[in-house]
């Protein structure tokens, strides 16, 4: 007896996206209090600090999440030197700050302060859409 | 793969964009380093420093996840960021990795540099 399975697929990944971006925002959230927690070593006391206020003050409140698409929501962060404050950066050995730098720990070179890493690290965002899909699949008919 | 062996890997794959270290002799060696430079040493062109302590990510994935050991590399432009940028097109094609741009700022004397992660 022949018989048809609808599969319902379109409304299957329609019904995934607002968890997908729930976990985005969730991820969101965790990138930024990696930026206030005080886990980030320096080189003078307190040996252990936020990275607010590493010259940089603006990149809590710089902070971009977009849901960019059905499945792409990007993280941003809109300011000057974030990518130099994330990744760390070299300077020109004669500038003042490359003197600075060399000063404090030997080489020309800011260290980096990966806010990123750890939330990714931890699987924030799989476990968030695991979670919040579980239970738009729970309620899907 | 070790620091040691990137670095020989990476002379050969940049040979034709790696630029010098003038040694206060006046002798010149490719700017490649496993490490930090000697500070007397001066660096033009594209400069690469390579961490001799290595590292790794976690990648979490459905109900899974991986350990990947990694040596980070850091592209420097002291000039030009033309050679940067081939440099960078080079290790895609060869280790299919993407590199984190921290653009020149002259005011504070940030040199244009990637970052990249290949895996060891």
């Amino acid at each position: 007896m022949p018989f048809t399975i609808d599969w319902r697929d379109r409304q299957l990944m329609d019904a995934l996206s607002e968890p997908f971006h729930q976990a985005n925002e969730i991820l969101g959230r965790g990138f930024q209090n990696e930026i206030t927690a005080t886990k980030w070593d320096w080189p003078n006391p307190p040996l252990k600090r936020d990275i607010v206020d590493s010259g940089s003050a603006g990149i809590r409140g710089s902070y971009e999440g977009d849901r960019a698409g059905k499945f792409t929501h990007t993280h941003g962060w809109n300011m000057d030197y974030a990518m130099a404050v994330h990744e760390g950066a070299r300077y020109g050995r004669n500038t003042k700050w490359g003197q600075i730098w060399i000063a404090i720990h030997g080489k020309p070179e800011m260290p980096g302060r990966p806010w990123t890493k750890a939330p990714l690290e931890a699987g924030t965002l799989e476990e968030a859409f695991e979670k919040l899909a579980q239970r738009a699949l729970g309620s899907f008919s | 793969m070790t620091p040691a062996e990137l670095r020989a890997a990476l002379s050969g794959l940049l040979s034709g964009v790696l630029g010098t270290y003038t040694l206060p002799s006046g002798s010149t060696v490719d700017a490649i380093y496993v490490g930090e430079p000697p500070s007397d040493w001066t660096a033009s062109g594209l400069e690469v420093l390579i961490d001799p302590l290595g590292d790794w990510s976690h990648v979490p994935a459905h109900q899974t996840s991986a350990y990947v050991d990694e040596l980070n590399v850091r592209l420097v432009a002291h000039g030009s960021v033309s050679d940067l940028r081939a440099a960078e097109r080079k290790v895609r094609s060869r280790w299919g990795v993407n590199r984190r741009r921290i653009p020149a700022d002259e005011a504070v004397g940030i040199l244009a540099q990637s970052t990249i992660k290949i895996p060891a």
